[in-house]
């Protein structure tokens, strides 16, 4: 084993290969509050990647309802419980990640799922918390709560799937960080099925590999966002790279919304693998709950949250989500606009901090018909 | 002194490969394979390399061998309580296999080889059996009132047998093992055993020219697997079978213990006589 850096659980960590970060690492944010689970993004991708035979059950893109929606069933209890109690000392992880807690000489912890944990992929959706009191909805704010969680692979800085191979058939390429499978030289031992904390490696009946999320690769060497976050209705999501730490760029969103405002937290980063998909974490849901699904980080982001419209520059960054195809790689707030940069340095956004309002007639003398939506 | 006994290992009496006018390398029960030597072959759990297995469920190998003038036949049994010969992401496949030495057989290591001393593998695989006698196992073989509201480009009807129906290049590109040229996905299979060469742990490759031949059955409880390899060929990643002696060396794969890969109980090289 090497050690590592891994700045998401502030501390240095066993990993079985040097540490070697890419250039550039692709990495997204999902603003958890803004999602309505329209389940787009999964169709977008499924219909772009995942529509063959033998791909039935294999989501490189899903959204589940927490807490009791999970893809596959039980994946994030069930990875607590091979972890044990851990704890958090501050910012810095004090317990045992994935690949510290491995037994057996294997290079990672990690389970298989069984075969009818994929068989219900929205299990548990819409499903609340707890009970509500009768009335209570019509009340006003009640504690009941949910939340949807939008997943794809978390293209790791330190992937778990790549620490179990056995034949080095998957590999993370230096220029984006996109962690892929090599189709041709997996032999389907589903070693990575079994390491990957978020069970985004997917075994596939037909042809007998694994595969996993390719981060829509042909897009983003074109300068393109991926199809999930393209097509987001809600525009819950925003593409780009992330830089090395220290290197943080404070016009670059990712960089500015992940590092320097820290509004966007990674998802169970005490297994060690230091995702890059990054979340905002849900304004509503108990404390105890998102601190152990985002870390430690979690009441901060959401004062930062709310502090947005407040906040220009802030909100600028946050208007950077759903606004255009292109990956954006620079940013600011001009007056009360929001403008975006892609990489030829083309301006890609230019959009209002708040959208004009148009109210139309009730009755529409035209048509000589009343409009049901006059906003 | 440890090298040489983790490298090989000797029976009382060396496996040898009987003389036989045509080998039965089909016919798992003939009486020529009754006249031919056994020699009992006690596998160990592999613990050597990660992943181990560190669960062992099958103790014993048992070989006998046959030679005619173009094959070379090792007929293996061993008890195993359940016919494991299909995968889903909790399902292995039980499989078998031998190997010999390509370089210094003395150098040769049984646990995938080395740089300057590669081993020739014929794995045979329970899965591979099953896709030729029966055709390519699928997903309505798995689960028989699936539904999928379609796939595209595909030929044909509901529901869409991926041997037929996927053979399009457009459809293809959506069984991405396949369609990248994958031996495991392959979907038009006629042998159940893939020639595979190894130069180090994770170099396992499936040869260019597949010259092996096998065949299997799982009957009351016991695998009975013919693993044939021919004795002289062009392909240069096959091993020559002079008649004397060779080195072999096996490993055996419970699926229904997950074993897979590294998981595996094997046996190192020991000597082999070929008549």
């Amino acid at each position: 084993m090497s050690k590592v850096m891994n700045w998401q659980i502030n501390r240095e960590m066993d990993y079985p290969y040097e540490g070697a970060r890419p250039d550039k690492q692709i990495a997204y944010i999902f603003d958890t509050n803004k999602c309505i689970d329209c389940q787009t993004c999964t169709v977008a991708c499924k219909t772009t990647w995942t529509s063959g035979k033998g791909q039935e059950q294999v989501f490189y893109n899903n959204v589940e309802t927490k807490p009791y929606g999970f893809y596959p069933h039980e994946w994030d209890p069930k990875l607590m419980e091979i972890l044990g109690p851990q704890e958090w000392k501050g910012k810095t992880f004090a317990g045992k990640t994935i690949f510290e807690a491995t037994q057996d000489g294997l290079p990672v912890k990690g389970f298989l799922p069984d075969e009818d944990s994929y068989a219900s992929p929205n299990l548990g959706e819409d499903v609340v918390a707890g009970m509500m009191e009768q009335g209570a909805f019509f009340q006003g704010i009640h504690k009941v709560w949910m939340f949807y969680l939008a997943r794809i692979c978390n293209h790791c800085t330190y992937p778990g799937c790549l620490a179990a191979c056995p034949r080095q058939a998957i590999y993370k390429r230096p220029e984006d960080g996109i962690v892929l499978v090599d189709e041709s030289r997996c032999r389907g031992y589903r070693e990575c099925v079994k390491a990957c904390p978020y069970k985004k490696v997917f075994f596939n009946t037909v042809t007998r590999v694994s595969e996993k999320c390719i981060g829509c690769f042909p897009l983003i060497e074109q300068g393109e966002q991926p199809r999930c976050v393209q097509t987001c209705i809600g525009k819950i999501r925003l593409q780009g790279f992330l830089s090395k730490p220290g290197e943080e760029k404070a016009d670059n969103p990712i960089d500015y919304l992940v590092r320097i405002k820290k509004v966007a937290l990674p998802l169970y980063p005490q297994a060690g693998t230091e995702p890059n998909v990054y979340y905002i974490p849900p304004v509503h849901v108990p404390r105890d709950f998102t601190g152990q699904m985002f870390g430690p980080g979690v009441e901060e982001a959401v004062a930062t949250y709310r502090s947005a419209p407040k906040d220009p520059q802030l909100l600028a960054a946050l208007l950077m989500f759903g606004n255009t195809s292109r990956i954006i790689e620079r940013f600011k707030a001009e007056g009360e606009l929001a403008v975006g940069w892609d990489r030829d340095g083309k301006e890609a956004v230019r959009v209002p901090f708040t959208e004009p309002f148009f109210a139309r007639e009730f009755f529409d003398k035209k048509h000589e018909t009343y409009r049901h939506n006059i906003t | 002194m440890l090298s040489l006994l983790f490298f090989s290992a000797a029976f009382a009496e060396p496996l040898t490969a009987k003389a036989v006018a045509n080998v039965p390398a089909h016919e798992l029960y003939a009486s020529d394979w009754g006249s031919a030597g056994e020699v009992e072959i006690s596998v160990l759990p592999q613990q050597v390399a990660s992943p181990r297995n560190m669960a062992p469920t099958i103790t014993k190998l048992k070989a006998r061998a046959l030679a005619d003038k173009n094959w070379v036949s090792i007929r293996l049994q061993w008890d195993d309580k359940a016919k494991n010969d299909s995968v889903q992401v909790d399902e292995f496949t039980d499989a078998v296999a031998i190997e010999f030495p390509l370089g210094d057989p003395a150098m040769a290591n049984p646990m995938m080889g080395g740089a300057n001393n590669p081993v020739y593998i014929a794995h045979w695989k329970a899965i591979w059996q099953r896709d030729v006698e029966d055709g390519h196992t699928d997903v309505q073989d798995y689960h028989p009132n699936f539904w999928s509201d379609g796939y595209p480009f595909v030929k044909g009807g509901w529901p869409y047998p991926v041997e037929t129906a996927f053979s399009g290049s457009d459809s293809m590109r959506y069984l991405p093992g396949t369609n990248a040229g994958n031996p495991i996905s392959q979907l038009d299979r006629y042998r159940p055993v893939e020639e595979l060469t190894a130069v180090g742990y994770g170099t396992l490759a499936t040869q260019q020219y597949q010259d092996a031949d096998a065949w299997g059955e799982w009957k009351n409880g016991v695998w009975t697997v013919i693993i044939s390899v021919p004795r002289v060929v062009v392909d240069a990643g096959n091993p020559t079978f002079e008649t004397g002696n060779q080195n072999i060396a096996f490993a055996v794969w419970d699926g229904g213990a997950e074993n897979v890969g590294g998981r595996k109980h094997w046996f190192p090289f020991t000597p082999m006589v070929v008549q």
